[in-house]
C-alpha cells in the first residue's frame, strides 16, 4: 500500500513537471516559429506585446499545443515512471489524480461556460498603429522577376524603358504590399515582410502532414462551434490511451528503444483519433442515431482501444501485478547469488 | 592516462568515420553530377572541373547532416560493437572529451570549407557555366553562317568557339573544309595571254593621250602628246594641251609633297595625344586621316593602335552588338551615386548586363537622375576601367564615375546573391549594398544566415551527441546487428530533420528579439540560451 501511494505521488510529480515543462517549450516553439506573424502583429498594433499573440491565437493554443503538450508528458513522464519501477497501480491513481488537476481546471477555467475562449479571446482590443513605418524607404527591394525603387511612401519601377511612379497600399495583417499601378492599373501583391521558411528535409511528410492539417481544422472547427465539453472528453479519452503506451512496450526486446517505439505509436494513434473523428463526422452523420452518439463515437472507440490495452497490460503484468517485472528479474538474480 | 587513450580512441575513431562519410557523400554526388550533367551547360574541356566544383559545393552544404551523423554512427558502433566482443572498458568521460574535441575540429573544418572554399567554388562554377553558354552562343552562330553560306564569318566564329575548346577535332576539321570551300569561291585572276603593242599611228596616240587626261593619269597623258608631237610638231592643239597637262602634273607632285607633310605632322601630332593617354583623340584624328588619304597604307598601322588603345578608355557599338545575345544578368536595378559630383543619385535599370572575360558590357540602359529628375537612356554602356560609358552611336561618349567597388560588382553579377559572398568582403559588403542602392537589411540577412547557421549547427551536434549517449545506454548486450540499424536510421532521420527545425527556431527566435532589442544583443542571447540548454543537456 505504502509504494502504492508513493508511485502514485512520485508518477504525478513527474506527470505535472513535465507537463508544464512540455507545456513552455511547445509554446516557445510555437511562438518561434510564428515569429513572422508577431513581428507584423508588433508594426501593426501600437498596445501588441508577445504575450496577446497567445491571447490571439487561443484557439490553437488550446486545441493543438495543449494536446501536443499532453502527448509529451504522457511520452515523458510514462517512460519515467514505467523505467523507475513504479507500478501499475500507483501510476493509474497518479494519473487520475493528474486528469483530475488538469481537465478539473481545464473545465472550470475555460469550458464550463460554451463562450468563455471567445470571451478570453477578447480580452485583448488591439490598437491600430498611428503610422505604420514603411522600411524600404530610399532603397530598392527584390521580388520575384522584379525591382522596385521605393521613395516618399511611392515605387518606382522601369516598363518599356520609361519610368513609372507608382502609389502603394500596405496590408501588414496579411502580409501584403500592393503596387497600384501594376496589372494593368489593377494592382499587383507582393509579400512585404519576409517568412520564416518550411523545413525542407520533413518534405517527405507532406501528405501526412497535409491530411493531419486538414483532419485538425475540421476538429478545431466543430470543437470551437460546439460546447468545449466534447474536447475535454476527446483529450481525456485520447491521453488515457496513449500513456499507457511506454508501460506497454518497456522491458521488451523491440527492433527499436521503446522510448521511440513509443512516440512512433503515440504518433500514430493522433492520427488514428483525428481519422476517427472524421469518419464519425462524414459517415455516421446519416445514421438515423443521436447526434451526441455521434459526436461521442471517437470516445467510444479509443474506449474500446483503452479496454484492449488494459488487457494487454494484464496480461504483461499478470501475476505480479503490483511489482514491475525488472524487480522481479532483481528479486530472481539476488536469490540466484545467495545459493 | 587511460581516459586520454580512450577519448583518443574514439576521435581517431570519428575522424575516420567523418571523413568516410564525407568521401561516400562526395562520390555520391560526383556520380550524380556526372549522370545529370547536361551536354549543353557545361563545355566538355570544364567538365571534369564543373562536376568536381559543384559536387565539393554539394557535399560542403551537407555537411551539417553528415559530420551529426558520422557522430551518431560512430559513437554507437564503437559502443555495441565494444558490447557485442565484451569490451567494454571505455568511460563516459572518454566519450565526453572525444566529443569535445571533435567539436572544435568540426567547427574550424565546417567554418574553412563555407567561408574560403564553398565561395570560390561558386565563382567558379558559374564562370565555367557562362563561358559554356558563350562558347554556344559562337558555335550557333557560326553554323548560322555556314547554313547562309557566308564561309568567312562562319570560319571566325568557329575559331572564336575554338579558343574555348582548342581540342575539339571536329570543329578543327569543319574549319579546314570551309576553307577549302572559301578558296574555291574566290574568281581567279584572269591571266593576259598576248599583250598588244603600243600604236604607232599619230590619231590613236592623240586620242590615247586624251583619254588619259580625262582618266588623271597625267604621266602617261605626257607620254603619249611627247610621242604625237614628234610625229606632228606643228599641231597647235596638241602643244597647248601638253601645256596644260605639263602644268596641271606639276602642282600636282608639289601637292603630293604637302600631302606627305601633312600626314607626317598629323601622325606627330596623333603619337603626341597618345603618349599623353588622349587615346579618343588619337583615335579620332587617325579616323579622320584614314578617311582623308584611303590609298595610304603608312596610316593604317597608326590607326590599328589608337583603335586598340581606344578599346581601352571607350567602346565600339559594334563590340557590344556583338556581345548582346550572350548570357548574361536580366533587368536589374540599381541606385548609384555619382563620384564626381555631390549628393547627385542615378536610379539605373539595366536590361541585361554581360560579364565577358573581365568585361562588363550593360545594354538598354536608363538612367534617372534623381536630383535634376532627368532621363537618359542608352543603347550600350559598358565598364571601362573605373568608370562607365554609354552611348548609341559611336559617336556619342557619355562617362559617368559611380561610387561602387568595381570587384564587388562583378561578383554581384555572377553570383547573384549577397549570400554567397565570401566572408572576407563582410568589412565592406554593407557599403556596397547600400552603395548599389539596396536595402541594408540585406547585410544583417547575410550576417544573421552564417551566425545562426554556425549556433543551430552547434546545436545539432549537441543534440546528436546527447542522443547517441541516450541510446549507447539504452541498448544492452543482447542488441543484435538489425536493432542497431533501425535505431542508427530513426535516429537519423530525427537528427536531419532537427537540424533545419532547429535553424528555423533560432531565426524566429532572433527576430522575436530584434523586435526590442540591437542584432548584436540577440546573437548573444540566442547563444547565452543555447550554452544554458547544452549545460542543462549534459545533467538531464
Amino acid at each position: 500500500m505504502k509504494k502504492i501511494v508513493k508511485d502514485a505521488i512520485l508518477t504525478l510529480k513527474y506527470l505535472l513537471i513535465t507537463f508544464v515543462i512540455s507545456f513552455f517549450l511547445t509554446i516557445v516553439l510555437f511562438v518561434a516559429l510564428s515569429a513572422d506573424e508577431i513581428q507584423r502583429f508588433h508594426y501593426l498594433y501600437s498596445n501588441f506585446i508577445v504575450f496577446y499573440f497567445l491571447i490571439l491565437k487561443i484557439q490553437i493554443v488550446i486545441y493543438a499545443l495543449l494536446p501536443i503538450s499532453l502527448m509529451l508528458t504522457a511520452l515523458v513522464a510514462f517512460s519515467y515512471a514505467s523505467s523507475r519501477d513504479c507500478s501499475s497501480i500507483g501510476s493509474s491513481i497518479g494519473l487520475i489524480l493528474f486528469c483530475l488537476i488538469i481537465f478539473g481546471s481545464l473545465y472550470i477555467a475555460l469550458f464550463q461556460d460554451g463562450n468563455r475562449i471567445n470571451t478570453i479571446s477578447k480580452i485583448y482590443m488591439p490598437k491600430l498603429a498611428e503610422k505604420t513605418n514603411f522600411f524600404y524607404n530610399n532603397s530598392i527591394v527584390t521580388f520575384p522577376e522584379i525591382q522596385f525603387y521605393f521613395e516618399n511612401n511611392k515605387a518606382y519601377y522601369f516598363e518599356n524603358n520609361s519610368l513609372i511612379e507608382s502609389s502603394i497600399s500596405l496590408n501588414l495583417k496579411k502580409n501584403i504590399l500592393t503596387i497600384q499601378k501594376l496589372n494593368d492599373g489593377l494592382g499587383k501583391d507582393y509579400k512585404y515582410l519576409d517568412e520564416i521558411g518550411k523545413v525542407d528535409s520533413l518534405l517527405f511528410l507532406n501528405p501526412i502532414i497535409k491530411t493531419i492539417k486538414v483532419n485538425f481544422e475540421e476538429l478545431s472547427y466543430f470543437l470551437s462551434k460546439s460546447k468545449g465539453i466534447f474536447f475535454l472528453l476527446y483529450l481525456f479519452a485520447f491521453f488515457l490511451v496513449i500513456c499507457w503506451i511506454p508501460y506497454l512496450f518497456h522491458n521488451e526486446k523491440w527492433p527499436m528503444p521503446y522510448y521511440m517505439l513509443s512516440s512512433l505509436f503515440i504518433f500514430l494513434f493522433a492520427t488514428l483519433f483525428l481519422a476517427t473523428f472524421k469518419f464519425s463526422l462524414i459517415y455516421l452523420k446519416d445514421l438515423k442515431i443521436s447526434k451526441l452518439y455521434i459526436q461521442l463515437f471517437p470516445v467510444f472507440a479509443f474506449g474500446l482501444i483503452f479496454i484492449i490495452e488494459v488487457l494487454l497490460l494484464y496480461i504483461k503484468y499478470s501475476r505480479k501485478i503490483f511489482h514491475s517485472k525488472i524487480e522481479q528479474t532483481r528479486k530472481m538474480q539476488m536469490t540466484r547469488k545467495i545459493k | 592516462m587511460a581516459q586520454n587513450r580512450g577519448s583518443s580512441f574514439i576521435i581517431n575513431k570519428l575522424l575516420t568515420i567523418s571523413a568516410g562519410l564525407i568521401l561516400l557523400v562526395f562520390i555520391i554526388m560526383v556520380s550524380y553530377q556526372s549522370f545529370t550533367y547536361d551536354i549543353e551547360s557545361v563545355l566538355k574541356k570544364s567538365k571534369g572541373q564543373y562536376i568536381i566544383f559543384s559536387s565539393l559545393v554539394k557535399t560542403i552544404e551537407l555537411l551539417p547532416y553528415i559530420l551529426s551523423s558520422a557522430l551518431i554512427l560512430s559513437f554507437c558502433l564503437i559502443y555495441s560493437i565494444g558490447l557485442r566482443k565484451g569490451k567494454n572498458d571505455l568511460q563516459e568521460t572518454d566519450y565526453i572529451i572525444a566529443f569535445f574535441i571533435f567539436l572544435l575540429i568540426a567547427f574550424l573544418f565546417t567554418a574553412i570549407l563555407n567561408e574560403a572554399v564553398k565561395p570560390f567554388m561558386n565563382l567558379k562554377v558559374s564562370e565555367i557555366l557562362i563561358t559554356t553558354k558563350l562558347s554556344y552562343q559562337y558555335l550557333k552562330k557560326a553554323k548560322e553562317y555556314e547554313l547562309q553560306g557566308k564561309y568567312s564569318l562562319a570560319i571566325e566564329n568557329y575559331k572564336r568557339y575554338l579558343t574555348f575548346e582548342p581540342k575539339n577535332i571536329d570543329i578543327i576539321d569543319l574549319v579546314a573544309e570551309l576553307e577549302r570551300k572559301k578558296y574555291s569561291e574566290i574568281p581567279k585572276p584572269q591571266i593576259k595571254t598576248s599583250e598588244t603593242p603600243p600604236p604607232t599611228n599619230p590619231a590613236s596616240l592623240y586620242n590615247l593621250a586624251i583619254y588619259h587626261t580625262k582618266m588623271k593619269e597625267y604621266v602617261l597623258a605626257i607620254y603619249y602628246l611627247e610621242r604625237y608631237l614628234l610625229l606632228n610638231p606643228n599641231d597647235t592643239n596638241a602643244k597647248s594641251l601638253y601645256d596644260k597637262v605639263k602644268a596641271v602634273y606639276e602642282s600636282e607632285v608639289l601637292n603630293k609633297k604637302e600631302d606627305a607633310l601633312y600626314i607626317m605632322q598629323q601622325k606627330r601630332l596623333g603619337m603626341s595625344y597618345i603618349k599623353q593617354n588622349k587615346y579618343v583623340e588619337a583615335y579620332n584624328l587617325f579616323v579622320a586621316l584614314s578617311k582623308k588619304y584611303p590609298n595610304d597604307k603608312s596610316i593604317k598601322p597608326y590607326l590599328e593602335e589608337a583603335t586598340n588603345l581606344y578599346r581601352k578608355v571607350d567602346f565600339f557599338v559594334s563590340d557590344a552588338y556583338e556581345k548582346k545575345d550572350y548570357p548574361g544578368f536580366n533587368s536589374t536595378l540599381l541606385k548609384l551615386k555619382d563620384a564626381k559630383k555631390e549628393n547627385v543619385y542615378y536610379l539605373i535599370f539595366i536590361d541585361k548586363v554581360v560579364y565577358y572575360f573581365d568585361e562588363i558590357y550593360l545594354y538598354d540602359v536608363s538612367l534617372y537622375n534623381l536630383s535634376t529628375k532627368s532621363f537618359q537612356s542608352y543603347k550600350y554602356g559598358k565598364k571601362v576601367q573605373n568608370y562607365f560609358v554609354f552611348k548609341n552611336s559611336d559617336l556619342e561618349h557619355v562617362i559617368t564615375y559611380f561610387d561602387i567597388k568595381i570587384p564587388y560588382f562583378k561578383n554581384f553579377i555572377l553570383l547573384r546573391s549577397f549570400n554567397l559572398f565570401p566572408l572576407y568582403t563582410v568589412f565592406d559588403l554593407k557599403n556596397f549594398i547600400q552603395s548599389i542602392g539596396y536595402h541594408p537589411s540585406l547585410f544583417i540577412d547575410y550576417l544573421k544566415q552564417k551566425i545562426l547557421f554556425y549556433i543551430s549547427f552547434l546545436f545539432t551536434l549537441m543534440i546528436s551527441f546527447k542522443l547517441s549517449m541516450i541510446g549507447m545506454k539504452r541498448s544492452d548486450s543482447h542488441i543484435t546487428i538489425i536493432e542497431i540499424i533501425f535505431f542508427l536510421l530513426s535516429i537519423f532521420l530525427i537528427s536531419i530533420s532537427g537540424y533545419q527545425l532547429l535553424f528555423m527556431v533560432h531565426k524566429g527566435l532572433y527576430i522575436l528579439f530584434t523586435l526590442s532589442i540591437s542584432p548584436l544583443l540577440a546573437f548573444i542571447i540566442i547563444f547565452t540560451i543555447d550554452l544554458i540548454i547544452w549545460v542543462l543537456m549534459y545533467f538531464a
